[in-house]
């Protein structure tokens, strides 16, 4: 004989199927139908029906199990319950991002500390130099805004899931595209910083990372850590593996240590700035660095009493060099001259205001002040100064619409 | 006696007013309403639920597991202060309804 409650079991298992609820949601709806359907059944009984019919009446009377699942699911998953929990998932995005910085934070000094002493090693051994660091710390910006995008989109989906009722494989893929769209909008149109192409690819990154992360997001991952953990083991595994990165590309960026510059002997060019002789005379003589208004520099000479009377033409000439002022070779005339006036009131001062092009890549300058002597040569007064290009400021838009028009 | 389907839009009101008097499980709200009515209609249990689930979504109704006497546990419900001010909302809309089509139907007979 068949099981006469065989009917009720293929009935709730056709109504979970169909309410695509999160499983502890799912459970309790079809606990609380099969309780239902007990009572209803007992009554039935009670009122002269045999088993077997009590049962299918029962089930009858809750109808569909498809329109029954539906009409619960889109009961309990409200468009208000929605809107709550977006809120929820705005702050936990604000939290991942925190979190997901900081762990970014401790990889990279960790990446830091491991490149730098391997660095260290390899420029000893091989009586070389490595490039300026202050230029390859750019690369870090990338594994920053990676990681704390990629933490944000992580924590979104379970927050939003459990707090509208929903599958976090429901959420997954709408909260990936509906984030990364805002965070690109964020990082397209909304940041504004000195832009170099590092930071353009750290920008560009966000809407991915996030996207990625949501993901990849699971259905118990907590919404809110209960205390501050940090995973040393995975801190110092991709903490090596991003030193054993930046020692790489440092070791593409190495070269001679060896120092070229008027009067350090040695063989040097003799094209450029190279073929001026310096003029170690008694002149003082100071650069300063412009501000974001003017992006210009300013250089100063100041003359005592010892300068030659047929000194004339004092300039200032801007030569292509590296980070260490070593005008680049083969290059035979300044980019930009810019003749030094006297500065009023103060006798034997001269002056010049250098105006720069802003540079999304690092970008060096040796800023020289020349003068012509009585035989009608030119001269170096006192060394080059080093001057980086200004930071070139802006969105990532105007930087993609920079490289554009380029 | 089959489910009334004219039941369909008035369910929150008929669930909030037999829940306003004590704390209810499911088929014992259904068995309630039909009581109430003297027999007159029968609740659809089909649409019962779907309406429990939605008022306590919408935090009229608050509902708890406690274990049952005669056999698996049950999930009672309760009317919340937010349930009292809607239950009072919706029988006025249905009084202001129900003397409409009073009126017009009396209204519209001659003599």
């Amino acid at each position: 004989m068949a099981d006469p409650r065989a009917d009720r079991d293929a009935y709730l298992e056709r109504v979970a199927s169909d309410l695509r609820l999160p499983p502890a949601s799912s459970a309790e709806v079809v606990e609380e139908l099969r309780s239902h359907l007990d009572a209803a059944v007992a009554d039935l009984e009670a009122e002269g029906l045999d088993r077997s019919l009590a049962e299918r009446e029962a089930i009858a009377r809750l109808g569909d199990p498809t329109a029954l699942a539906v009409g619960i699911r889109q009961a309990r998953q409200s468009r208000r319950r929605l809107l709550v929990a977006a809120g929820y998932g705005v702050l936990a995005a604000v939290r991942g991002a925190i979190w997901g910085y900081l762990f970014a934070f401790a990889i990279v000094m960790v990446a830091i500390g491991l490149s730098a002493v391997a660095i260290q090693v390899l420029v000893n051994v091989l009586d070389m130099e490595a490039y300026s660091w202050a230029d390859m710390s750019g690369l870090l910006t990338v594994p920053y805004a990676v990681f704390a995008t990629g933490y944000a989109g992580y924590l979104v989906p379970p927050v939003v899931a459990r707090r509208s009722d929903r599958r976090v494989a429901d959420v997954r893929r709408p909260i990936a595209m509906i984030g990364a769209l805002a965070v690109g909008v964020i990082a397209v149109f909304g940041i504004r910083l000195d832009m170099t192409t590092t930071f353009a690819v750290a920008l560009a990154s966000m809407p991915f990372g996030f996207a990625v992360g949501a993901l990849l997001a699971r259905d118990d991952v907590a919404e809110r850590p209960a205390r501050i953990r940090l995973d040393w083991r995975s801190i110092v595994v991709v903490g090596a593996a991003s030193a054993l990165v930046i020692s790489l590309i440092a070791l593409t960026t190495l070269r001679p240590s060896l120092t070229y510059g008027p009067g350090t002997g040695g063989e040097m060019p003799t094209t450029g700035l190279w073929q001026y002789p310096q003029v170690a005379e008694d002149v003082m003589w100071s650069s300063s660095g412009g501000t974001t208004a003017t992006t210009g520099y300013e250089m100063t000479v100041a003359f005592d009493d010892t300068r030659p009377a047929d000194w004339h033409d004092l300039r200032v000439e801007v030569w292509p060099s590296d980070d260490r002022g070593i005008p680049t070779p083969g290059v035979d005339t300044p980019i930009l001259v810019v003749p030094m006036t006297e500065v009023a009131d103060v006798p034997g001062a001269y002056e010049a205001l250098i105006d720069l092009e802003p540079a999304t890549t690092p970008t060096y300058y040796s800023l020289a002040s020349t003068v012509v002597d009585g035989s009608g040569e030119r001269a170096i007064l006192g060394g080059p100064d080093v001057a980086p290009a200004p930071a070139w400021n802006g969105t990532l838009w105007e930087f993609l619409a920079l490289q554009v028009v380029r | 006696m089959s489910p009334d389907p004219r039941l369909n839009g008035t369910m929150p009101l008929l669930v909030l007013t037999v829940v306003a008097d004590e704390e209810l499980y499911g088929y014992e709200i259904a068995q309630r309403i039909r009581d109430r009515s003297g027999g007159a209609f029968a609740p659809s249990e089909g649409s019962l639920y779907p309406a429990l689930h939605r008022l306590e979504a919408d935090g009229a109704l608050e509902a708890t597991w406690r274990a049952s006497d005669v056999g698996p546990r049950r999930r009672y419900y309760r009317i919340t202060s937010s349930g009292r001010g809607l239950l009072a909302e919706q029988r006025d809309r249905f009084t202001a309804f129900v003397a409409g089509v009073q009126g017009v139907t009396t209204g519209g007979i001659d003599g």
